[in-house]
């Protein structure tokens, strides 16, 4: 390890800060590159060995720390190989697979280029976005179990996801690969019909002969209709559908002046006689595709409940079966089964505690903080996290009809219903709609009756197409899409922009406590010198390095330069080692001392005589959230706490907070009840909950906000995702509001003028329909470049892009 | 002057190739991940180099 690079201390793969007693090392071709940790050393040199270093090169995010636990062996895969999938086609199997940990563009180089050393295996799509792969391939060659392995010695997580009808759709993307098509067609067809158009202009002066006249004329045509009939169907077709429906659109306008202007065009074109108006369709059906596409782009789900609920569970459990122990994939279990479950672990499903007893998570269930203890004969239910011993549970469900799973139906269920939107716009653009309609044909009557319909018909056709409501319409959608965009340099991710205007008009807040405006942290308290108690606390630090113990994870520290002999852990009790001769233990009181404190939560270190240290979890309030309450009271929101925690550590958290309103012990459908009794009385209300009991209320409220660490459900749920544990982060989203209504207000200002100022000239007949085509698109274009006055933000150097640069 | 007609024609089908192109490539996925498209270019090491250095480093 002659040539080892040790110039930096950070991990080459992850990035992480090197343990200082560090000595691993992967040898990455000819070089060896410092490791962090025996996880990310093995993925690296997959990594190596598949001759993809080049990843190192190019990446532009880091990935996350491999835990070596979470490479699993070969064998143990191979339980997925009695799956039953579907055969597409021709032997090919099918199969959705999120892979947890792929987030970037480098991350999908990586996958796809591994995955194409197997045998006829073809990677159908590969989405960073949404971590979702679709991989097809010939199960005769290859078995899922190889698939799963390669993804996973990549060091990501992948999860077999259940692929129904519905799925496939969402993923093919076959609606935006459409409206590109459609998009260059008119794009391609317009410049052509342009160019005729500017010879037939001026030949019209210079008296061009009639039989180029009428080639040129011929050959727009010929141009116009697939321009028309191919990338301006959608206009058509969703015409037709609200006549049906017998509403009003702003479609219809649209294609009735496209169709008019067509029709008359051809008209005139075979009687060789009149105008023709290609020049203004194709332009016309050229604009409204661009700013439909910009639309399109703009709406985008990031995390499905589906995966969410994949990434929250074990992707596999033991059962135990005939006195055996078997591994299964988590989706395989069923009622009646006996299932270990290890520490640290989610429970997966329903079910009752047949031995063993231990303490148990439940907070992103219940919103409780503390753990609470369960022995045989308990009840547990599917996403709670054993902290303690192992235990053994008869499932009471099958996975698949345990109680968060048929939350999560009910959440899937609810979410396909209430996609209708009804903004005042839309009410707006109909009545706008109907004005135009009416107008067009007075005016086209008006002249019908002096017997100038020629004329009549140029003045309609320029009214429908000036007073097009496309500026109205993309006046919203716009400001938004660009507002996301600042908002994803802040660190906050919106998932759901359609409903990010209601930023704008919101009057109520409703706040979940454990987890959104407290975090648990563990308080040292000690009874000696502050030079002896960092003395111990390195020593600590150092012992919890050789435990994966959720508890005492806090207290992991990669730099520790203090050397532990004699590791031994004692499952169920804690971790001891020897420093500098001494022997020191990390766990529970009993074990590290021989003081007689039982209490559950405690995690103590001592010598094995006398208690040394202990930590207590303390409930904290979260940074930023005092000053977030103020704020909001100040500008004149209700707030409210509600809670599934007690009701002392309510109380006292409102009233440190000075928040009058609140609610303990309350269940996923008591918060549920509390939003709608404020939206009854027409409040527009802002919910920000991170736990499972959250989810349903964080889909029906008017706007809802998580954390990118909350659990996965809730994270599916929310409008808005914000990074990190900083409350302020809630209040430069609420300040952005106000941006985001004055440039709102402009847009439709600009949109009610323009009208107001060319319909007029219009109806007098001073503007010609290629004038108006220009003169709708140039209005159109105002709003856009307006809004995207609201993605200049400060650019914050991000801060992991810093940390690559000097961990390479 | 004629040329016109057989100039214009020949655009024409230009164009259409041209649209045959955009199709193809959007066919493709060339324009669903513009960043991915970057990556495309980026060729696998050597295998062979790379499994010969991991055998000289093991004996």
């Amino acid at each position: 390890m002659s040539n080892a690079s040790t110039t930096d201390n950070y991990c080459f793969h992850c990035g992480e800060t090197l343990p200082l007693n560090g000595n691993i090392f992967a040898q990455l071709g000819s070089e060896a590159k410092a490791m962090c940790c025996e996880g990310c050393k093995a993925v690296a040199e997959y990594i190596a060995t598949a001759g993809l270093t080049e990843y190192y090169q190019h990446r532009k995010d880091l990935p996350k720390k491999v835990e070596p636990s979470n490479l699993l062996e070969k064998a143990t895969w191979q339980v997925f190989d009695e799956i039953s999938l579907d055969t597409i086609c021709n032997d090919k199997s099918e199969v959705l697979i999120d892979i947890e940990g792929m987030h970037c563009v480098s991350c999908t180089w990586l996958v796809q280029n591994k995955l194409q050393d197997l045998e006829e295996l073809e990677v159908v799509s590969l989405d960073h976005q949404s971590g979702i792969a679709t991989i097809r391939w010939n199960p005769h060659k290859n078995s899922l179990s190889k698939l799963l392995h390669t993804i996973n010695s990549l060091g990501y997580l992948p999860h077999v996801l259940e692929s129904d009808a519905e799925m496939r759709m969402e993923l093919s993307n076959k609606h935006s690969e459409n409206s590109l098509k459609r998009l260059v067609v008119a794009g391609l067809g317009m410049m052509q019909v342009m160019m005729f158009a500017v010879a037939l202009y001026t030949g019209n002066e210079q008296n061009m002969e009639t039989v180029y006249r009428r080639f040129l004329i011929w050959v727009s045509m010929l141009v116009t209709f697939p321009v028309l009939f191919y990338s301006g169907m959608p206009f058509l077709r969703h015409a037709i559908q609200s006549i049906k429906l017998k509403r009003l659109h702003m479609d219809i306008p649209i294609a009735i002046a496209l169709l008019a202007a067509f029709s008359l065009s051809v008209f005139n074109s075979l009687r060789g006689n009149g105008e023709v108006y290609f020049d203004s369709v194709v332009m016309f059906v050229f604009f409204l595709s661009i700013s439909r596409f910009i639309q399109e782009k703009v709406t985008r789900n990031m995390l499905s409940s589906r995966q969410a609920f994949a990434r929250m569970l074990p992707i596999l459990v033991a059962v135990e079966e005939g006195g055996e122990t078997v591994q299964k994939p988590v989706n395989q279990i069923k009622n009646g089964e006996l299932i270990a479950i290890p520490m640290g672990s989610v429970i997966p499903t329903d079910g009752i505690i047949q031995s063993g007893n231990s303490d148990i998570d439940a907070s992103s269930l219940s919103g409780e903080s503390k753990p609470i203890r369960l022995m045989t004969g308990n009840k547990v239910y599917a996403g709670m996290r054993n902290l303690g011993q192992p235990l053994s549970v008869l499932c009471t469900t099958d996975m698949k009809q345990s109680n968060i799973s048929l939350l999560g139906q009910r959440l899937l269920r609810a979410k396909s219903v209430s996609v209708e939107d009804e903004n005042f716009i839309t009410r707006y653009v109909t009545g706008f709609v109907f004005f135009t309609l009416c107008l067009a044909l007075a005016v086209f009557i008006y002249w019908f009756i002096f017997n100038a319909w020629e004329k009549g018909f140029e003045i309609a056709l320029a009214i429908l197409v000036v007073s097009c409501p496309c500026a109205l319409a993309i006046a919203m959608p716009s400001s938004v899409a660009s507002l996301t965009k600042y908002l994803h340099k802040l660190g906050i991710y919106v998932i759901n922009p359609s409903k990010l205007f209601k930023l704008t008009n919101l009057s109520a807040v409703i706040l979940d406590k454990t987890g959104t405006l407290t975090d648990t942290k563990n308080i040292l308290k000690s009874s000696m010198s502050k030079d002896d108690e960092q003395k111990y606390l390195t020593y600590a630090q150092a012992l919890a390095n050789f435990t994966q113990h959720p508890k005492a994870k806090f207290l992991h520290n990669n730099v520790s330069s203090i050397e532990v002999t004699n590791i031994q852990e004692v499952k169920g009790k804690g971790v001891s080692g020897t420093i500098l001769g001494v022997e020191y233990f990390l766990g529970k009181p009993s074990y590290t001392c021989k003081s007689e404190n039982e209490l559950a939560t405690d995690i103590s270190f001592g010598d094995g005589q006398e208690l040394l240290l202990q930590w207590q979890g303390k409930e904290n309030i979260r940074s930023g959230a005092k000053t977030l309450i103020q704020n909001l009271q100040q500008n004149g929101y209700e707030v409210y706490i509600s809670s599934g925690d007690e009701t002392q550590a309510v109380t006292t958290l409102a009233s440190s907070l000075s928040v009058e309103s609140f609610y303990s012990m309350q269940s996923s459908e008591d918060k549920l009840a509390l939003l709608q009794s404020l939206q009854e009385k027409n409040s527009k209300v802002l919910c920000i909950g991170d736990g499972i009991n959250d989810a349903e209320f964080l889909q029906q409220a008017d706007l809802s906000i998580s954390f990118t660490n909350a659990s996965e459900l809730a994270q599916a749920q929310a409008d808005i995702l914000v990074t990190g544990t900083d409350l302020s982060k809630i209040e430069s989203l609420l300040d952005s509001a106000t941006q985001l209504k004055t440039i709102y207000s402009q847009n439709i200002a600009w949109a009610v003028i323009y009208n107001v100022v060319m319909i007029p000239l219009a109806v007098l007949g001073f503007i010609q329909p290629w004038i108006a085509a220009l003169g709708m698109s140039i209005s159109s274009l105002f709003v856009v470049l307006n809004s995207l006055r609201l993605s200049k933000a400060p650019s914050i150097a991000s801060t992991s892009s810093l940390k690559i640069a000097s961990a390479l | 002057m004629n040329m016109l007609f057989v100039l214009i024609i020949m655009s024409l089908v230009f164009l259409a190739g041209c649209i045959y192109v955009f199709f193809w490539a959007i066919r493709s996925k060339q324009f669903k991940e513009l960043e991915i498209q970057g990556f495309s270019v980026l060729e696998k090491d050597e295998y062979e180099s790379n499994e010969s250095i991991t055998k000289n480093t093991q004996e």
